[in-house]
C-alpha cells in the first residue's frame, strides 16, 4: 500500500482532483445552451437588419389579423382548458361516483392525439356528408340547416379537446393531495363545500391549474397543424407561407420573431410559477383518504355523463371516424408507400431518440459536475428552452444559420481549391432535420434523466470508490444501472414526440422523406380525410404510449 | 494503529475547517469524535477515508501512511470502510449484491459465503435477495455495516450511522453494533454528536470544535475530568458555581465545602468556578442547605431538578422518583462530587 509507481502526493492528487471535475462540464453546458440559443438569435436578431419596406407590408396587411387571431385563439385555448382541466381534475379527485377510476385514467388518452389528428378528424365529422349531418337529418329532416366546425370555433374546440389534460393532470394531483383537509378545514369554519371549493381549495391549486393552463398555451401557441386544418391565420401558418408560398426567408424571420416574444413572455411566467408552486406546496392529506364527497342519485350520473361526454369527444369519437375511415380503405392504402411513410417516421424518431437521449445525458451530466454550480443550473435552463419554441420558429431560426454555415464552408473551399471544389449543401439534409429535433426535444430527454442522477447522492458515489469501484467501472456499476429507467423513458418520450412532430420535419425535412406526420397533414390539406387516416391512427398508437408510461409512475400513488 | 499529525484543512482559504488535529487509535479499539454541527468532525473522517485531501498533515495506518507531504493513497486503494449517514445502499442492487459489491476480487463462490456470513453476523440472513427499499431503517444501517465489514476493511468509519433511527431502537442498536464490531474485531472511528451514542460506543473519545480536537481520552476520564468548560459541557448536563481553593481538593462555595481530587491542580485562594454534574448534588433532608425546587421534569427512573440556591444560582440534581416533591418545596441538599472539576475564573 506504500510508494507505488504511480502515486501521487498530496499537491499533485489536488490538482487532479481540480482538473476532473468543474470547467470542462461547464463547457459542455454552455455549448449545449448556445445551440439552442442560436434559433433564437438569429430569429430575434432579424429585427436589426429590418427591411423596411417588408417590414412596412407585413405591418399593415398581415400582422393585425394574425396577431388579432393568435390572441383569441389563445384566450380561448386557455379558457377552455382550464374550464374543462379544473372541472374534470376536482370531479376525479373529490367526488365518487361510478366509473370515476375508469375516468381518472382515460381522461389523459387525449393527450396522445396531436391537435392535427384532433382537427381532421372534427372537421371529417362536421363535413356536410359526414356523419353528424346524417344525423341530423335524420332527426331534423332535409331541412337541416348545413353547419360546420371551422375557423376560431374549431380552432379553440379541437385544441381545447388535446390540451385539457395539462390542466386536468396537474389540477388533480392538486386536489388530490389537498385530500379531505381542506374542505374538513373549511367545514370547521363553518362554510358549505360549495363555498369551501372556491374559497380553499381552488385558490390554494391556483399555481398548478395556472402552470398546466400555460402549458396548454405554449402548445397552442406553437400549434401548426390544427390552425392549418381550419383554414384560420395564425402567427404559426403565416410563417409557413411565407416560408413556401412567397419564399421569403426574410418574412419568416420577421414574423417568427414577434411570436417568439410572445412565448418567451409565457417561458418567463411559467418560469416564475415553478418557484412560487414551492411556497404553497400542499401537505398530503395522506393517500388513503377516501373521497369525501360521495355523490348520490342522479348526481352521480350527472359526473358520470360529465367525464363520459369529454371523453366521448376527445378520444372515443376521433379514434372510431378514423378507424371507420381507415377500415373501408385499409386495402387501398396500406401499400409500399404506407410503409415507407412510416419507415421515414421509425428511422428519424429511432435516430433521434438516441441522439437527443445521448445528449441529455451529457447535459445532466453538465449540470451536475460544473463548477461554479450556478453556472451549471443556468445553462441546463437555457438549454432546455427548446421545448417552448413553436416549431415553424425553430425551423427558420435553424434553416438560416446552417445555410449561412453551408455558404461559408463552400466559400472557404473555393478559396482553398479553386472553382473546381465540390459544393456542401447542409439545408434539406438529415444533418439540418435532427439538428432542430435535438433542439426541440433536449429537455424531454434531459427531464426524467436529470431525475434519475439525482438519485446518485454524493455518498454513493463514495461508498462505490471507498469499496475500490471509480471511473468507467462507477459508471458501469453504479450510475448505469441506476439511470437505466431514465434512459429508456427519455428514448421513448423522445421517440414518439418525433413520430408526432409536423412543423418542423414539414419545413426542414430532406427531399422526399414524407413521414405519417406529413402524409396526415399532405392529405388533409387536400380534404381526402379517408387517406389522412391510416398514418393519423399509427400516430395516435404510438401516442398513447408515453401516456400508458406517464399513467404507470404516477397511477401506482394517486389510483 | 490508526495515527493522525497535525491535520489542518479547509474548504476556501479563509475558514479553516480542521485545525491540527491529532489523535492516535489502537487497533480493536472504538474511537469517537464528538461535536457540535460544523466542528470539523465529518470533514475530518472523511480525510481519513480519502475523500477529503488535508492541506497539512500526515495519516498512518497499521503503520504504512495514508497521507503524507509525498504521499496520497486515495480512497479507492486504501481498504478502509464506511457506514455512510444515509447508508448509502445501492438502490438497485439486492442486499446480498449491496454486501458483495466490494469483493470483486473474490470468486462468486467465495463473495456469496463471505456476504451470507456478513448478513448473519447483522442479523439479516432471511433478506438477502431484498432490496433496500424493502427494509427497515434499523435493517439499512445494518446492511451497510455488513456492507462496509464484508472486505474486512484495515478500518471502519462511521459517519452519524445512527442519526436516522428513532430513539428507542437507537439505545438497543448501541448494544448490537458494539458487540458485532468488537466480535470482528474492528478498528473503527466514529462521528456523532450525541453523547449518549459515544459513551455507549466508544473505548476513545474526543470532543472537537470549531476544528479543534479539545481532547481525547477515555470516555470517563472525558466526562469526569474535562480538560475545558466545553467540553465539560457539551458531553452532559451541568451548572456551574462561583467558589475559592480552600486547599488541595477543596473548594470553598455556597453550598459548603466540596472535596474530591481536581482534575488539575489549582493555585489556593483563587477564585474557580465548580462544575456540578445533576448527580453531584444530593438530596439529604438531614442537611442545613436548602434549595427550592423550581421545576422537575419526570424522566422515569429519575426526576432531572432544577433548584434555586438563596443567592439565585440555579443547580441541576437528580432526584430519585421515589421523593414526591412540588415545585416550590424547600428540599435538604449537601455536595457529593467525587471529581472537582473547576476552573479559574478567569479562564475560558
Amino acid at each position: 500500500m506504500n510508494a507505488t509507481a504511480d502515486a501521487l502526493t498530496p499537491q499533485q492528487a489536488r490538482a487532479r482532483r481540480r482538473q476532473a471535475g468543474g470547467r470542462g462540464w461547464a463547457l459542455v453546458g454552455v455549448l449545449l445552451a448556445l445551440i439552442t440559443l442560436v434559433p433564437v438569435f438569429v430569429v430575434i436578431g432579424s429585427f436589426f437588419q429590418l427591411d423596411s419596406e417588408l417590414w412596412g407590408h407585413l405591418r399593415t396587411h398581415l400582422l393585425p389579423q394574425v396577431a388579432a387571431n393568435t390572441l383569441w385563439m389563445s384566450l380561448g385555448v386557455v379558457a377552455g382548458t382550464l374550464l374543462l382541466g379544473t372541472g374534470l381534475g376536482w370531479l376525479v379527485a373529490v367526488c365518487e361516483f361510478p366509473l370515476r377510476r375508469f375516468f381518472s385514467i382515460a381522461l389523459l388518452l387525449p393527450m396522445a392525439v396531436p391537435g392535427y389528428v384532433m382537427a381532421t378528424a372534427m372537421v371529417g365529422i362536421t363535413e356536410f356528408d359526414g356523419p353528424l349531418h346524417q344525423l341530423l337529418r335524420v332527426f331534423l329532416g332535409s331541412d337541416a340547416r348545413p353547419w360546420r366546425l371551422s375557423g376560431l370555433g374549431g380552432v379553440v374546440f379541437a385544441l381545447t379537446l388535446v390540451l385539457y389534460p395539462y390542466v386536468y393532470l396537474l389540477a388533480r394531483n392538486a386536489f388530490l393531495s389537498q385530500g379531505a383537509r381542506s374542505l374538513e378545514v373549511g367545514q370547521s369554519l363553518g362554510a358549505s363545500r360549495l363555498r369551501s371549493f372556491f374559497t380553499i381549495s381552488l385558490p390554494l391549486a391556483r399555481p398548478w391549474l395556472a402552470a398546466g393552463a400555460l402549458l396548454a398555451l405554449m402548445e397552442a401557441l406553437a400549434d401548426f397543424g390544427t390552425v392549418a386544418v381550419f383554414n384560420y391565420d395564425t402567427f404559426t401558418t403565416a410563417i409557413y407561407r411565407a416560408w413556401y408560398g412567397m419564399f421569403s426567408v426574410q418574412s419568416a424571420l420577421q414574423l417568427s420573431g414577434v411570436l417568439i416574444l410572445a412565448v418567451i413572455i409565457v417561458v418567463i411566467a411559467e418560469q416564475r410559477l415553478r418557484g412560487s408552486r414551492l411556497y404553497t406546496s400542499l401537505q398530503a392529506g395522506g393517500a388513503h383518504d377516501p373521497r369525501p364527497i360521495v355523490l348520490r342519485g342522479s348526481l352521480r350520473w350527472l359526473a358520470t355523463l360529465c367525464a363520459g361526454s369529454v371523453f366521448m369527444l376527445a378520444f372515443l369519437l376521433p379514434a372510431i371516424q378514423l378507424i371507420a375511415w381507415a377500415a373501408p380503405n385499409l386495402a387501398r392504402d396500406f401499400d409500399a408507400r404506407y410503409i415507407g411513410f412510416a419507415r421515414n417516421s421509425l428511422v428519424l424518431a429511432a435516430i433521434a431518440a438516441g441522439l437527443v437521449t445521448a445528449l441529455g445525458l451529457l447535459l445532466a451530466y453538465a449540470t451536475r459536475l460544473s463548477r461554479p454550480a450556478a453556472l451549471g443550473r443556468i445553462t441546463a435552463r437555457w438549454a432546455t428552452l427548446g421545448y417552448a419554441f413553436p416549431g415553424t420558429v425553430l425551423a427558420v431560426g435553424v434553416f438560416v444559420p446552417v445555410a449561412a454555415a453551408g455558404d461559408g464552408i463552400n466559400h472557404l473551399l473555393a478559396l482553398l481549391f479553386g472553382e473546381q471544389a465540390g459544393r456542401v449543401v447542409l439545408t434539406g439534409t438529415l444533418f439540418t432535420l435532427l439538428l432542430a429535433y435535438c433542439i426541440r426535444f433536449l429537455a424531454v430527454a434531459h427531464s426524467p434523466l436529470a431525475s434519475q442522477l439525482q438519485r446518485i447522492t454524493q455518498s454513493l458515489d463514495e461508498a462505490a470508490r471507498g469499496m475500490g469501484e471509480t471511473g468507467l467501472g462507477l459508471l458501469r456499476r453504479v450510475h448505469l444501472p441506476i439511470l437505466r429507467r431514465g434512459l429508456l423513458t427519455a428514448g421513448v418520450l423522445v421517440f414518439v414526440d418525433v413520430m408526432k412532430e409536423l412543423p418542423v420535419t414539414l419545413m426542414i425535412r430532406p427531399f422526399g422523406w414524407d413521414t405519417l406526420a406529413t402524409r396526415v397533414f399532405q392529405m388533409t390539406a387536400e380534404g381526402e380525410w379517408e387517406r389522412a387516416a391510416l398514418p393519423a391512427l399509427a400516430i395516435v398508437a404510438v401516442g398513447l404510449i408515453p401516456v400508458i408510461l406517464l399513467l404507470s409512475q404516477t397511477e401506482r400513488r394517486n389510483a | 494503529m490508526l495515527e493522525l499529525d497535525e491535520i489542518s484543512h479547509a474548504y476556501d482559504s479563509a475558514s479553516p475547517v480542521l485545525d491540527n488535529v491529532g489523535l492516535r487509535l489502537g487497533d480493536g479499539e472504538i474511537g469517537c469524535l464528538l461535536g457540535p454541527s460544523g466542528c470539523g468532525k465529518t470533514t475530518l473522517l472523511r480525510c481519513v477515508a480519502g475523500f477529503e485531501i488535508p492541506l497539512r498533515g500526515t495519516i498512518r495506518l497499521r503503520g504504512s501512511w495514508l497521507v503524507s507531504p509525498e504521499l496520497f493513497i486515495p480512497a479507492e486503494k486504501r481498504r478502509i470502510g464506511m457506514v455512510f449517514q444515509d447508508y448509502a445502499l445501492l438502490p438497485h442492487l439486492s442486499v446480498a449484491g449491496n454486501v458483495m459489491f466490494g469483493l470483486r476480487d473474490l470468486a462468486r463462490s467465495e463473495r456469496e459465503r463471505r456476504a451470507g456470513e456478513m448478513l448473519e453476523v447483522v442479523g439479516l440472513s432471511g433478506f438477502a435477495t431484498a432490496y433496500p427499499h424493502e427494509l427497515s431503517g434499523g435493517q439499512q444501517q445494518r446492511v451497510a455495516l455488513a456492507r462496509a465489514l464484508a472486505p474486512r476493511p484495515r478500518l471502519l468509519l462511521m459517519d452519524e450511522p445512527f442519526a436516522h433511527l428513532d430513539p428507542a431502537l437507537r439505545e438497543r442498536l448501541f448494544v448490537d453494533v458494539k458487540a458485532i464490531l468488537h466480535q470482528q474485531g474492528s478498528t473503527v472511528l466514529i462521528v456523532s454528536h450525541d453523547p449518549r451514542e459515544a459513551f455507549a460506543l466508544a473505548d476513545r473519545l474526543g470532543v472537537m470544535r470549531a476544528g479543534s480536537l479539545l481532547q481525547w481520552d477515555e470516555p470517563y476520564t472525558v466526562y469526569h475530568e474535562p480538560t475545558s468548560r466545553f467540553v465539560a459541557e457539551f458531553v452532559g448536563p451541568g451548572a456551574w458555581l462561583p467558589g475559592r481553593v480552600a486547599g488541595d481538593g477543596r473548594i470553598e462555595t455556597e453550598l459548603g465545602m466540596a472535596r474530591g481530587s481536581p482534575q488539575h491542580p489549582l493555585a489556593q485562594g483563587r477564585p474557580v468556578e465548580l462544575l456540578l454534574r445533576p448527580e453531584d448534588v444530593v438530596s439529604d433532608e438531614s442537611s442545613p442547605l436548602r434549595a427550592r425546587l423550581v421545576e422537575r421534569v419526570f424522566r422515569g427512573g429519575d426526576f432531572l431538578c432544577t433548584l434555586a440556591l438563596d443567592s439565585g444560582r440555579q443547580v441541576y440534581a437528580t432526584l430519585s422518583s421515589q421523593d414526591d416533591h412540588d415545585a416550590g418545596d424547600r428540599i435538604g441538599i449537601r455536595l457529593g462530587p467525587r471529581h472537582l472539576v473547576a476552573f479559574e475564573t478567569s479562564e475560558p
